[in-house]
């Protein structure tokens, strides 16, 4: 039994863990001092169970919390399961911000916001943008503060899938992509470590300036870049919102400030180097 | 899961926040979102001026479960809006029962508690009717085996739930507040006699008296435990109102002319013991009343503060009591062995060669 807490801020997991393999993944994926042992002078936000419900080595792992069951997985996909499991406690129970369905990532104090469904290329290239400077937020969860408007930083590992996986190390071959998991309900998963400096920044807000919608087509001619109203980009922000109908009014309040400040576009490609040329005349 | 660090909350919540360390409150959070009493902490809080004297982080959690327990209270009125409608018309009483009837009566303990359905009790006579008229307003049945649905139909005292094909709202309809299959013959008669109107509504909730005597018959007659502290904190809050509306004495009455008085003195026995519920102590000591049931009060305490194993097996013992206390015997007996089978007879059909489903 390796117990263990992770820090990352704005919120803290303790895990009553009972794999091993799962410390040493861990350790692999996040900096030292976010990973520590449970300390009980602290409040930690979510707890999380690993553990084997029936005695036995052959037996697969439950990922839990307290009651509510999130995932039973084997040992090898034991890292992607536990970090979905950490999504699933923040998209379930946390209120306190507006959690949209996105990437996020800041260049000058300015964050660019990229919600858009699976499949849509969004991770792939948040990690680009990460490996061409950007400071990442995060690759799956906007968090807007409901009193100041801040969009603030929930710094995790970037989950790459399948394809993306062999082309970021390709393009970037100093990139660091980890605990790649072939077989997953996802494909192949891995993790690419975020950039120090995104560490660093792990709890320096930004201000919103852009939100692009991303969609990948491999069949795309050429690049488009078109302009999406305000009162689209409301809906579809709306629609990519974990908890937009749970904050009602503050919600709206929330979304209609953040879609004020930004100028939005929906961004069509095929070629990564294009997309990226787009993105750095446009932010 | 044990929720001492909850239930030493909710009995003395001054106390437990000057007192709590960082690694209770961790424990607490947990339990509390287990429980889904998060928003109810909240409300706790703040109704005692507390909220300054707790953890930023415990602060900002109850605020999060208030935000989503408001949430699904406007769920409630959107909801019942749709179903005034059809019960404006009915000549039958219909009565709003548990959360819902809570809400509606704005009670102290419906404050910050979550739902899962809406329960609507009518005459036996007018079930039919009502589910049927429900299926015309897009509620359907969950998808079920034969054998569940004919064990709602003949031995439950409720309809199989239903559910909004669109908004996803289920309701549970019920005809009784206790399984038909039970030896004991509970009179609800005065639930529709002395149930209160909601104001601008066709809907009708029973006097607290009886809210508090359902839900101690649901904790005392079953064997139910998934949410068994919240259901005593629930007992706890709706005997303070019953007091509050000074109808303990009339509860008191309608549990004996109800035959449920065992279920009511156990509870007044337990929240006495858990709560120092004043309402409880003095219903115990005012009155000449049989005596609590020390066996069953303290397999309850045992499954809420016992060490895990003892919670375990008293946890085994209360679903045996439960379930031989809401079927008949013949039918506990016929159930027990034909529940199994009709299990084994669909896998059969599913791998047997020759066999389609």
């Amino acid at each position: 039994m390796t117990d263990f807490a992770i820090h990352t801020a704005p919120f803290s997991v303790l895990v009553a863990n009972h794999s091993n393999k799962l410390t040493a993944a861990l350790a692999e994926l996040y900096p030292a001092e976010l990973i520590t042992r449970p300390n009980p002078q602290l409040i930690y936000d979510f707890c999380l169970q690993v553990q084997r419900k029936w005695a036995g080595w052959g037996r697969p792992f439950h990922v839990s919390s307290g009651d509510q069951h999130f995932r039973m997985t084997d040992s090898a996909q034991l890292v992607p399961v536990f970090e979905w499991g950490v999504n699933w406690c923040v998209a379930s129970y946390q209120h306190q911000f507006l959690a949209i369905h996105a990437a996020v990532l800041e260049r000058d104090g300015k964050a660019l916001i990229m919600p858009a469904p699976p499949g849509s290329g969004k991770s792939t290239l948040c990690a680009v943008l990460m490996q061409e400077g950007w400071r990442l937020l995060s690759d799956e969860m906007c968090l807007v503060d409901l009193v100041s408007g801040a969009i603030v930083p929930y710094v995790r590992p970037v989950s790459l899938k399948n394809q993306s996986l062999t082309l970021l190390q390709s393009w970037y071959p100093q990139a660091q992509i980890r605990q790649i998991t072939a077989g997953t309900t996802k494909g192949t998963v891995g993790y690419m470590l975020p950039s120090k400096h995104s560490w660093a920044g792990m709890q320096q807000t930004a201000t919103a300036a852009w939100v692009i919608f991303p969609q990948y087509n491999a069949a795309q001619q050429q690049l488009t870049l078109s302009k999406v109203s305000q009162a689209d980009a409301f809906m579809h922000l709306a629609n990519n919102s974990f908890n937009y109908a749970v904050l009602a009014e503050q919600g709206f309040i929330s979304l209609s400030r953040l879609t004020e400040q930004i100028d939005a576009y929906r961004l069509e490609y095929a070629c990564i180097e294009q997309a990226l040329s787009e993105l750095n005349k446009l932010c | 899961m044990l929720s001492s660090q909850l239930l030493a909350f909710f009995a003395s919540p001054a106390e437990f926040v000057q007192q709590a360390t960082p690694q209770q409150w961790t424990t607490f959070l947990q339990q509390a979102r287990q429980q889904g009493l998060t928003a109810r902490f909240y409300y706790v809080l703040q109704t005692k001026q507390l909220l300054d004297q707790v953890p930023l982080q415990v602060k900002l959690h109850g605020e999060s479960g208030a935000r989503y327990a408001q949430k699904q209270q406007h769920s409630l009125y959107a909801e019942l809006q749709q179903l005034e409608s059809l019960f404006a018309v009915a000549d039958y009483p219909c009565l709003l029962l548990k959360g819902a009837a809570y809400r509606t009566q704005a009670l102290a303990v419906s404050f910050g508690r979550l739902f899962s359905d809406i329960d609507i009790l009518v005459p036996a006579a007018q079930l039919r009717h009502v589910r049927d008229r429900l299926f015309f307003y897009g509620f359907r049945e969950a998808q079920m085996t034969d054998y569940d649905r004919d064990y709602y139909l003949n031995w439950s005292h409720q309809n199989p739930p239903l559910q909004h094909y669109q908004r996803g709202t289920v309701i549970d309809l019920h005809h009784h507040i206790y399984p038909t299959a039970s030896a004991r013959t509970i009179d609800i008669t005065p639930l529709f006699t002395y149930a209160v109107n909601v104001p601008g509504s066709a809907f009708k909730v029973p006097a607290s008296a009886h809210l508090f005597i359902h839900a101690a018959v649901h904790l005392f007659y079953q064997e139910e435990t998934h949410k068994l502290t919240k259901d005593v904190i629930d007992l706890n809050d709706l005997l303070l109102e019953v007091q509050h509306q000074k109808q303990l004495d009339f509860m008191l009455e309608q549990a004996a002319r109800m035959s449920v008085q065992s279920a009511v003195i156990n509870a007044c026995w337990i929240l006495s013991k858990l709560f120092k519920n004043g309402a409880a102590q003095a219903a115990l000591h005012s009155f000449a009343l049989p005596r609590h049931q020390p066996l069953v009060c303290n397999l309850l305490l045992t499954m809420l503060q016992g060490q895990p194993a003892r919670a375990w097996f008293a946890r085994q013992l209360w679903f045996v009591r439960g379930h031989s206390l809401k079927m008949r015997w013949q039918v506990l007996v016929y159930h027990s062995l034909a529940k199994p089978a009709s299990g084994m007879q669909r896998w059969l059909r599913r791998w047997l060669p020759g066999h389609k489903s």
